[in-house]
């Protein structure tokens, strides 16, 4: 999906519409159908769940740059297509087999996607990152930020004016995409402490060096530490 | 020809497991139609190579996870994580009975390969022989918190969301579905782990007295 030209009010309308399908597919299980449903009430509001969910589908990929070139759009599809298979297995609509949720539940993990792709390609402007590092640390004090950014704290002060980001363009872009990994599992202390503390994962250095000593080539090593964090990874 | 001198115990049962994520996510790792898959690498898989469910028997254990994984050494940074802990309950069969170093030391597998770092890959080239010869999880002694058993189930798995009793959920689908149940939101990491946690610079204590015990020698380093 190539967002990154994307105006803001394409790319906000673009996730809205992502979430929306989200959303619907999340709804995909009654946990407590009423005993007393019957058997044509329960088929047809499934039917009209479908639809909702396929129009949330053909209305987000409609306004795909892209459009049903896109990949993601081809397995939202994809997996609408093994939605439709499993309701119409199911005339009951009893879902034994739990194939229409896990169906469901596949599009959910594509439109989830869909969105923290467009929310990230934001980042890679340098203003638009500077402006989500500042907004994600905003009870962190100008000396700390300045630290982290690798600028003076008068540059730190400038970019929450407003100004544009002229200077460690690369390093903006990349704290902010690792902010932009890590904000839900840490509080703001927790962020600024990740970033200075040693890491075993990075053989006992700290992001901040790293940053420090080649931001190009400290890329990947820190976005899969970051990324890692998402769940348990031993066992 | 697998690195074991005798197969692993297949063994069968029912697991109450922890498993501790970034509140943004789901509590099990899944993610449909990616080109490759893109869960980074862990103890038991190797990044673009599948997914694997990593649990733990204890809440500690999982929590335990979380102190190595981020090298979490101060209580102050403890307290600053914010991590969802969920339960899940597995039934399953076919799981390598690896629980103990004894059990890796009777198929003539090197226990070290259980606490030592999985970036030297012998636990994850283990898992590919685990799974070629049909394994669908493997019980191992937590690295991170002595004591511990962790099972990991091999594969992609969605969670079914109980909060009543998981146990009494009937899967239709024992290859796609797990039950799982939310146990506590957005909470910070014990901070007792600061100090207990086995980072990859300590030393596994248990392993090493059963080392001992066993009268074979210790390398200079860790495990």
């Amino acid at each position: 999906m190539t967002t990154a030209l994307l105006d803001p009010t394409t790319r906000e309308s673009l996730r809205s519409k992502a979430e929306r399908v989200e959303d619907l597919v999340e709804r995909s299980v009654d946990e407590r159908p009423e005993a007393a449903e019957r058997l044509k009430a329960r088929v047809e509001r499934r039917r009209g769940w479908y639809r909702r969910v396929e129009d949330a589908v053909l209305d987000l990929v409609n306004a795909l740059p892209a459009g049903t070139e896109d990949y993601e759009a081809r397995q939202l599809f994809l997996f609408l297509t093994e939605l439709r298979r499993a309701i119409d297995d199911d005339p009951r609509a009893a879902e034994t087999g739990g194939r229409v949720q896990l169906a469901a539940m596949r599009m959910a993990d594509v439109a989830r996607r869909m969105d923290r792709r467009l929310e990230h390609s934001v980042l890679e402007n340098p203003d638009e990152a500077a402006r989500y590092v500042l907004a994600q640390l905003d009870s962190v004090g100008v000396v700390e930020l300045a630290r982290l950014l690798g600028v003076s704290t008068k540059t730190v002060g400038a970019w929450k004016a407003g100004k544009p980001v002229k200077q460690k363009v690369e390093r903006v872009k990349l704290v902010a995409q690792l902010v932009s990994y890590l904000r839900y599992s840490m509080t703001q202390t927790g962020l600024l402490l990740w970033f200075g503390n040693p890491a075993d994962a990075l053989d006992g250095r700290s992001p901040l060096e790293l940053l420090d000593e080649d931001v190009r080539g400290a890329w990947e090593p820190l976005v899969s530490y970051a990324r890692g964090g998402r769940g348990q990874l031993a066992g | 020809m697998a690195s074991w001198r005798a197969e692993p115990k297949a063994v069968s049962g029912e697991w109450t497991c922890f498993r501790q994520v970034s509140p943004e996510w789901p509590p099990l790792y899944h993610n449909a139609g990616v080109p490759a898959p893109d869960q980074e690498s862990g103890r038991w898989h190797r990044l673009g190579e599948g997914y694997a469910q990593y649990l733990a028997l204890s809440p500690l254990g999982a929590w335990a996870e979380c102190a190595r994984y981020y090298s979490l050494r101060s209580p102050q940074q403890a307290r600053a994580m914010r991590r969802d802990l969920w339960l899940v309950f597995v039934r399953e069969t076919r799981i390598a009975d690896l629980s103990s170093f004894d059990g890796y030391d009777a198929c003539g597998l090197d226990p070290a390969v259980a606490v030592e770092p999985h970036a030297l890959g012998r636990s994850q080239a283990l898992a590919d022989e685990l799974r070629a010869a049909g394994f669908r999880g493997v019980l191992s002694p937590s690295a991170a918190l002595p004591g511990v058993v962790n099972l990991t189930v091999f594969g992609e798995r969605y969670e079914k969301v109980r909060l009543a009793d998981p146990a009494a959920w009937a899967n239709p689908d024992v290859d796609a579905w797990l039950p799982v149940q939310p146990v506590v939101e957005e909470a910070p990491v014990p901070v007792q782990l600061c100090t207990e946690t086995v980072f990859l610079n300590k030393k596994h204590e248990t392993y090493r007295r059963w080392m001992k015990a066993k009268g074979r020698a210790l390398g200079p380093g860790p495990p």
